[in-house]
């Protein structure tokens, strides 16, 4: 034990060295590299708003311009100012809110009840909610279309929430268990001293101290509605249901890109929500997207 | 007393109910349906049970095992390319250095842009004619003036799966960083003592702290892989040229709802479903062996 603490500072001075002599040129490799991620990164997005910045002249040049030779609102102008793009954005937060609303109600409280050592079996159930993730939405999609044109859902906000509900939920119930089960007991246990009952106790101790969680459960389920393509595809119809991602995709015609410049405004616009939402829901970013099985 | 005990099965009545109602009830009409022909195209078709035929017919069905092995390839190589490259990205942020975490949060944007706004950003990137790529390869002398990019039989699904790492990839970067984050700096600090190189520390301490996350990210990503190939696809190719980008739930959605072939997608549903419950639930248990879920 004491002849290694007496060789230690020697090798420790003797690595200092070593890595001093090669720091100079490690440190310009780590630049080099962390500046062409940001590059690749940010190129493709520099170029989405630089395209909805193009004149539809501008857009067909070839080569492409790497800036807009004129700089025009016109693309945005285009779609904003038409009743039709405010109404897929109206149906798109109708529809990714109330879904929020309802995955991180109903998740908060059976996420809470997978904690609770009086559930017996909660583990096993935990893990069979876990594997509803492993569908892939298409399996579900054939029999929604059936189902939803029996019951005369087909095309309304109600069927695409119940379509949003099959991944959002399971979601909403990990990211909250995981949440609750960051929570000590005692407190609970304190307010039933105090003659709480467990639905105060509940309400009252446990739904206040997971916040945080709740909010960031609910940021997440509303940005993976808001993303969603295909169920949106497939469930809906007419513009009075059409989500964003829709109406961004029927932009293209059958021939291929028909305006770039309105599609790269509409991307914009698109992403615009998600990206604040992330910014807001940053600490718990790792948490939603790892189902709650990382701690951020 | 009675509140007591039944208080915490009360509140999972509600979700049990939503899940019975949206996943297990459309699941097993899709089992049902696999066992009938029922094609809503044919006016005045019944729904007729066949047996086990529609599995039949999958089995002989090229176009649905080229889409399997597309949906493999694309598994396979976009898994490792996020995983290789997110783990790069995170050794290089885990230390300290001025704008970490602006540099941080730049990288995680793709991962939150809407997928078919993406896969029409690249769409348009990619354009033979005034796509940035090709007029920037072409300008370098870096590919054949006739090449077709996402025309091309053998190079659409890797310029497709090209746009799937720089969309995914931030999701391996954000869970690695958290957990290097985790890793108690007495541990190098030792390993200093000692006097391990770089590689060894890298081998000794920071791949085996990593495996549990490493192990999810493949979990995860795996059945994202199977679900989620969908929106990239559709929106780039819609499976062509041919079926060169034929991927297995495009190929679902094309037979269930173009063809409206009920009965068959089904079939291919639930082999697809097998596939994916297989390789998970393997994996899922090689996790919880790390006692990490």
């Amino acid at each position: 034990m004491s002849a290694t603490h007496t060789v230690a500072p020697a090798r420790r001075a003797r690595a200092r060295s070593r890595s001093d002599g090669r720091s100079r040129v490690e440190a310009a490799l780590r630049v080099g590299a962390i500046a062409l991620v940001l590059v690749l990164t940010l190129f493709p997005l520099y170029w989405l708003v630089n395209t909805s910045l193009k004149r539809p002249i501008d857009q067909m040049a070839i080569p492409p311009s790497l800036f807009p030779p004129v700089v025009t609102l016109q693309n945005y102008a285009q779609f904003l100012a038409t009743d039709r793009f405010l109404r897929f954005f109206v149906n798109s937060t109708i529809i990714a809110f109330s879904t929020a609303v309802l995955a991180t109600l109903f998740g908060s409280m059976a996420g809470y009840a997978l904690v609770d050592p009086r559930v017996r079996g909660r583990e096993t159930l935990a893990l069979g909610i876990l594997t509803t993730r492993m569908l892939p939405p298409v399996v579900l999609a054939v029999p929604f279309f059936l189902l939803f044109r029996t019951y005369g859902i087909l095309d309304t906000h109600v069927g695409l929430i119940l379509a949003y509900l099959t991944f959002t939920l399971p979601l909403s119930i990990w990211m909250m268990r995981g949440f609750f089960l960051d929570i000590p007991s005692e407190l609970e246990d304190a307010a039933r001293m105090d003659g709480a009952s467990r639905f105060t106790a509940y309400r009252r101790i446990m739904l206040p101290l997971a916040a945080p969680g709740l909010s960031a459960t609910f940021i997440f389920c509303f940005l993976i509605s808001w993303n969603e393509f295909l169920y949106a595809l497939v469930l809906t119809r007419s513009d009075r249901v059409h989500t964003v991602p829709i109406a961004a995709y029927s932009l293209i015609g059958d021939q291929g890109v028909v305006n770039f410049g309105a599609l790269s405004a509409a991307g914009v616009v698109a992403s615009i929500p998600m990206i604040v939402a992330v910014f807001a829901a940053q600490r718990y970013l790792v948490q939603g997207l790892s189902f709650g099985a990382v701690k951020g | 007393v009675f509140e007591r005990r039944y208080f915490g099965y009360a509140l999972l009545v509600p979700s049990l109910l939503v899940i019975a109602g949206v996943t297990l009830f459309p699941l097993l009409y899709t089992i049902s349906n696999a066992f009938y022909y029922w094609n809503l195209a044919q006016t005045g078709m019944q729904r007729s049970f066949i047996g086990l035929d529609n599995f039949e017919q999958a089995f002989r069905d090229e176009v649905f095992w080229l889409s399997l092995k597309n949906t493999v390839i694309y598994a396979v190589v976009t898994i490792i390319g996020e995983l290789g490259i997110g783990l790069g990205l995170a050794l290089l942020v885990q230390r300290e250095f001025p704008g970490r975490y602006v540099v941080r949060s730049i990288i995680m944007i793709p991962l939150f842009l809407v997928p078919v706004v993406t896969a029409l950003l690249w769409r348009m990137m990619y354009n033979v004619d005034s796509g940035i790529i090709p007029n920037a390869a072409r300008a370098l002398h870096l590919a054949d003036p006739r090449f077709t990019w996402l025309g091309d039989r053998d190079a659409a699904l890797p310029l497709i799966m090209a746009v799937s790492i720089w969309q995914v990839t931030p999701f391996a970067f954000l869970v690695l960083v958290a957990a290097l984050q985790g890793i108690p700096r007495e541990q190098y600090e030792a390993a200093e003592v000692d006097g391990a190189n770089r590689f060894r520390t890298f081998v000794h301490i920071t791949l085996p702290w990593l495996k549990p996350m490493i192990l999810l990210i493949l979990v995860m990503r795996t059945m994202d892989a199977f679900r989620g190939s969908f929106d990239l696809v559709y929106a780039l190719t819609g499976g062509g040229p041919g079926n060169a980008t034929q991927v297995a739930s495009l190929y679902v959605y094309q037979n269930g709802l173009i063809y409206f072939n009920v009965g068959y997608a089904s079939a291919l549903a639930l082999i697809l479903v097998a596939i994916i419950l297989v390789l998970c639930l393997i994996m899922i248990s090689r996790l919880r062996m790390e006692k990490h879920v």
